[in-house]
């Protein structure tokens, strides 16, 4: 009897564990893989892809989970308007509980981005209601920091406080890089510049050192703008430059590279990088 | 008496001053001696001198416009000639021009240097003053040609040992396993690999069909110099050990010749394979990557269907 409760149990365990993979869900995470990896163009194709399978295999849920990764993308390559059209397609009250907040936090972070943070505050304070003790703690706390920096960016920062001790209970010091980089936003909006600075630099090591590539290069041009010492500015810009020609973002690239270029002299090599972006860019538009 | 040696004087008179004359033109169009036409020096440096000596002339299209007057070595072990070139030529030879080496009539002749002016007439080119150095282009013959093919399929064989210990690193699943699974970095180095070999084997084919191409008229030519040879022996009808000589030295040549192109083709063929050979590593690769990803232990880590992940979700 036990004998045959154990070779159930095993049948059980390896038909689990030869359950056929998805498409969708392969596609999918070959995408993340390669966004860790930097591989912005590769990642979307990868993404596309996946956008198809899920089609072919009729996944409501994961195609609406893929195109908030795909407007996570276009945030990152500043194409604010594709990625705000992208997420008006996706139908929030059709998303799992997960795949809601990862929207919301997109949202509220697209507005801060463009620092449109009286709609970023206002869209915060709507969905709060929606944050539990359910929801995975890295991702709830970045709802929460997303928020904390709209709230000051609206200057309606009566609730920092209480923002910052939920913070603190969810993270209990992990993720000291997202921390940080919340409070250097903080302190820029408001003025501090010193502590902007000194945050943003400890926001930049934590950036590098779990690969967060594109939020290095983010920390990197916004040092660039309010380091005042024009050499020191520069070197910002040329690394946040080099970075995102490495990644393949286009927008924030030009961005970065033009800055540089105002404040040092010409660089050849960055100059013909710089044509071509533009010309892909004008070809986009 | 007196009269006729009068005559003869005034004759003897007339024949030397013709000489002078003669020899006076013959130095003016030779631009020697008081006629020494004014000249400046230009440098160019060679990465070989071989067949190059003081004395070879230098044209510009087939014009000769001056000689080399020293061969040098630098101290980075290459060959800088110094050629004076005549003064009234300087407008033809500009900044871009480039020199070549290279035989003049057929696979035997005597080297000469060639200078090209630029193809793009409508660029603003600069007259070269005194003491510039011309740029070096490749040398146009047949000895260079098949030394830089060699050169090139060599390279050609590195890349594909470097293919083949990117494979062999994939075979290893302590490794790489993980990277195949995971990352094209695998596929994209490996297809670097043999586009590189392929640019390779495209530019050496190329330059095999220019060696093709350019033989048969050097030979046609090799012909009619043996046949002048002949021709002249005949007419002297004693044949010089020298004439002997040259008509070996030619034979000798049309045989190496033949065998260089042999050789050419047997590269080429190597190179081929050699992509060939690659082609099959890319699809030996893609096919282990499918082979290793059905098995169960991998298969496990592959994401279900449900498991779409979302992007930044993650604490940092």
């Amino acid at each position: 009897m036990v004998k045959g409760i154990r070779t159930f149990a095993l049948a059980c365990l390896l038909a689990t564990g030869f359950a056929p993979a998805g498409e969708t869900g392969s596609f999918a995470n070959r995408a993340q893989k390669l966004l860790a990896n930097g591989q912005y163009s590769d990642a979307l194709r990868m993404l596309h892809s996946a956008l198809q399978a899920s089609a072919k295999e009729a996944d409501l849920v994961g195609e609406q989970r893929i195109r908030i990764d795909i407007a996570q993308i276009l945030l990152h390559h500043q194409e604010y308007g594709l990625a705000d059209s992208l997420l008006a397609s996706v139908p929030e009250a059709k998303l799992d509980a997960r795949a809601r907040l990862t929207f919301i936090r997109l949202r509220i972070s697209m507005y801060n981005q463009q620092q449109q943070y009286v709609e970023a505050a206002r869209y915060f304070e709507e969905h709060r209601a929606l944050l539990n003790d359910d929801i995975p703690e890295g991702l709830h706390a970045a709802i929460l920091l997303e928020g904390a920096v709209a709230e000051v960016g609206n200057k309606s920062a009566g609730s920092l406080d209480t923002l910052w001790d939920e913070v603190d209970d969810l993270l209990d010091d992990d993720g000291p890089g997202m921390t940080a980089y919340a409070k250097a936003r903080i302190a820029d909006l408001s003025g501090s510049q010193d502590e902007a600075l000194k945050q943003y630099n400890t926001a930049l090591g934590c950036a590098q050192k779990s690969l967060h590539s594109w939020l290095a290069g983010q920390i990197l041009y916004r040092l660039g703008e309010i380091t005042k010492d024009t050499t020191e500015s520069a070197a910002y810009y040329l690394r946040a430059a080099k970075l995102f020609l490495q990644l393949g973002l286009d927008r924030p690239f030009v961005a970065s590279a033009e800055h540089y270029q105002a404040l040092a002299q010409d660089d050849k090599e960055l100059a013909v990088a710089l044509d071509q972006a533009r010309e892909r860019l004008n070809a986009r538009q | 008496m007196e009269f006729s040696g009068l005559l003869v004087g005034a004759a003897l008179a007339g024949i030397m001053i013709l000489i002078f004359s003669v020899g006076m033109m013959t130095m003016k169009s030779q631009g020697i001696g008081l006629y020494r036409a004014e000249e400046y020096k230009l440098y160019c440096v060679f990465d070989q001198g071989l067949g190059l000596r003081i004395g070879t002339k230098v044209l510009v299209k087939g014009v000769e416009v001056g000689r080399v007057s020293e061969l040098a070595l630098t101290e980075d072990s290459r060959v800088q000639l110094t050629f004076e070139v005549k003064k009234q030529f300087s407008p033809w030879i500009v900044d871009s021009s480039q020199v070549y080496a290279t035989r003049d009539q057929n696979l035997i002749a005597e080297r000469i240097i060639n200078i090209v002016p630029p193809l793009n007439k409508s660029k603003l080119h600069h007259e070269l003053p005194e003491g510039s150095t011309l740029i070096a282009g490749d040398a146009q013959d047949i000895e260079t040609v098949i030394q830089k093919a060699v050169a090139l399929l060599s390279t050609a064989d590195t890349l594909a040992q470097k293919t083949n210990v990117i494979l062999s690193n994939a075979l290893d699943p302590k490794s790489t396993l993980g990277a195949l699974i995971m990352s094209r970095e695998l596929y994209d180095q490996l297809l670097y690999q043999v586009d590189k070999v392929d640019q390779i084997t495209s530019h050496t084919e190329r330059m095999i069909g220019n060696v093709e191409m350019r033989l048969p008229p050097l030979l046609d030519r090799t012909d009619s110099l043996i046949g002048q040879v002949g021709r002249v022996g005949v007419k002297l009808d004693t044949i010089s050990t020298q004439a002997m000589g040259l008509l070996h030295s030619v034979d000798t040549t049309l045989y190496a010749t033949n065998q260089i192109m042999g050789d050419l083709r047997i590269l080429s063929r190597g190179a081929t394979q050699m992509l060939m050979d690659g082609d099959a590593k890319i699809e030996k690769a893609d096919n282990l990557m499918t082979g290793l990803s059905s098995f169960w232990f991998i298969k496990n880590r592959i994401p279900k269907t449900d498991s779409v992940p979302l992007l930044g979700d993650e604490k940092w």
